[in-house]
């Protein structure tokens, strides 16, 4: 006769499993940088005051990240709590004097907000998120030029906006997002040497990920552009309208793959259709 | 030529605005394309039966507008609407003003449809209950674009507006709203909101 010991991991019944699968939720969250703050005040909130000794050392992330959730969500009772509970734990933490910053930006009393940050800055003038946080202050407040004046301080190291994506993209090589917006940056700036350059990225991004349509729509408007400048070669004109012909062909593609039985869909794909119709007979 | 909205434009807008607190949003407003053009067409208002959101975050990037525009042009001939007006809630609560975003894009409205209008949504009376109207409304004169009174004038019917708005506000509707910037990510994603459409008219 075998002695079976039978561990029931599921009992309490749904119990073990659901805290799990919220602490899953909020990790994720927390990885991919969302800002679903009412979702995580949710689930937060819930699993801080039920399933609290389940969750180890992980606490202490989530009371900050429910934390900043909850200002975000004018919870101040529930920022406090976890506030608190961080200062218990961590009573001489920067990052912790930070959240508290971050609460009385909440409650908008920004020259004490201002007196953290400064105290922070005081012991370690290396500290960027205490730096970031007084830009933020600055712009809350509607001093636009004064942030954008720090702002420059602060990014000294990189230079202005596309600066700043070219170093990420150097960084980053495979991150398409990046790409795909200093390409849009280009676009923006305008005229025809910029064009140009946000078709190159545009197709980039395509290479780095072939489904972002951002990216396939750039390289339609911005080769279809450029094939309808009277300043290009008869050759560039050519190639460019290539390029659009083969980003419509890929655009519609998409339309059709996403449409796929659904009816709603029918009108957003006959208005593409329509819309590289009409593009093409304005751009010839 | 003032113009008028429907409650399902000054919800979608709201739910729009609620979607993204932290961030600014923008979109398009339709109305239904009249065929008589009237000597006196200054007094009729024009009725926005209906909205578009387009993005939130950064409104400022070229192509993607440019792509939106062109779309939802193309999906408004088809269902006989004309673009006549752009709306814009600004990223800080209380900052109401139009920014050059919004006046370029309106100005390129106003080739198609001289009387556009911007829409500025004042985020620091956003609330639930949505017991006053929290729009002001912009119209070009003289070069320089001017905001109206905002009465209950300015609605097809407030009291339904404010009924409707509130409940979908109150039932987190807003999760379920989709912009354009939705559909770039997803192209199932239905910019004309459908679903929502339907919650609005089943409150009616």
């Amino acid at each position: 006769m075998k002695a079976v010991v039978d561990i029931d991991y599921n009992w309490p019944y749904g119990l073990t499993s659901l805290s799990t699968e919220m602490r899953d939720k909020l990790r994720k969250w927390r990885e991919d940088n969302y800002r679903n703050s009412e979702q995580i005040v949710d689930v937060g909130e819930e699993l801080i005051s039920e399933h609290s000794s389940k969750l180890g050392d992980d606490i202490w992330i989530i009371y900050e990240q429910v934390m900043i959730a909850a200002l975000d969500c004018s919870r101040d009772d529930l920022a406090l709590t976890c506030l608190q509970e961080l200062r218990k734990q961590f009573p001489d933490s920067h990052r912790v004097k930070r959240l508290s910053g971050m609460r009385l930006e909440a409650l908008e009393r920004y020259d004490e907000a201002n007196k953290h940050y400064d105290a922070i800055l005081q012991d370690d003038p290396t500290n960027t998120a205490a730096r970031k946080r007084k830009i933020s202050i600055l712009k809350a407040q509607g001093k636009s030029a004064e942030a954008i004046r720090e702002l420059n301080e602060y990014l000294e190291h990189y230079g202005k906006a596309a600066f700043c994506l070219e170093e990420l993209m150097m960084t980053n090589p495979h991150n398409h997002l990046y790409c795909e917006q200093y390409a849009e940056v280009k676009y923006t700036q305008g005229g025809l040497e910029n064009l140009e350059l946000s078709r190159k990225y545009f197709a980039q991004a395509l290479r780095l990920n072939n489904r972002n349509m951002r990216a396939l729509f750039g390289l339609y408007m911005s080769a279809s552009h450029i094939s309808a400048s009277p300043k290009v070669s008869a050759k560039v004109k050519k190639d460019n309208m290539k390029y659009a012909a083969w980003a419509a062909t890929q655009i519609n593609r998409a339309y059709k793959m996403a449409g796929r039985g659904t009816k709603e869909n029918k009108c957003s794909m006959k208005a593409v259709e329509e819309m590289l119709e009409s593009m093409q007979i304005t751009m010839s | 030529m003032p113009i008028q909205l429907t409650s399902q434009a000054y919800c979608k807008m709201l739910l729009h605005a609620a979607k993204y607190p932290h961030c600014a949003v923008n979109g398009l407003l339709v109305a239904e394309k009249t065929k008589e053009k009237k000597k006196d067409s200054h007094s009729e208002p024009v009725l926005c039966v209906d909205c578009v959101p387009l993005f939130h975050g950064t409104l400022a990037l070229a192509p993607m507008l440019e792509v939106a525009l062109t779309l939802i042009d193309t999906w408004c001939k088809e269902n006989n609407y004309v673009i006549v007006g752009y709306y814009q809630a600004n990223e800080r609560k209380k900052d109401s003003r139009p920014n050059q975003v919004a006046e370029k894009v309106a100005a390129r409205i106003s080739e198609n449809f001289s009387e556009a209008a911007i829409v500025m949504v004042d985020n620091s009376r956003l609330t639930i209950s949505c017991f006053e109207p929290i729009v002001l409304i912009y119209d070009h004169h003289e070069n320089k674009w001017k905001s109206r009174e905002v009465t209950s004038d300015c609605f097809e019917d407030w009291g339904e507006a404010q009924k409707i708005t509130s409940a979908l506000l109150e039932g987190r509707s807003y999760e379920n709203l989709i912009d354009f910037d939705n559909h770039l990510d997803d192209l199932r994603n239905d910019w004309t909101n459908p679903v929502i459409n339907k919650s609005v008219l089943d409150l009616c």
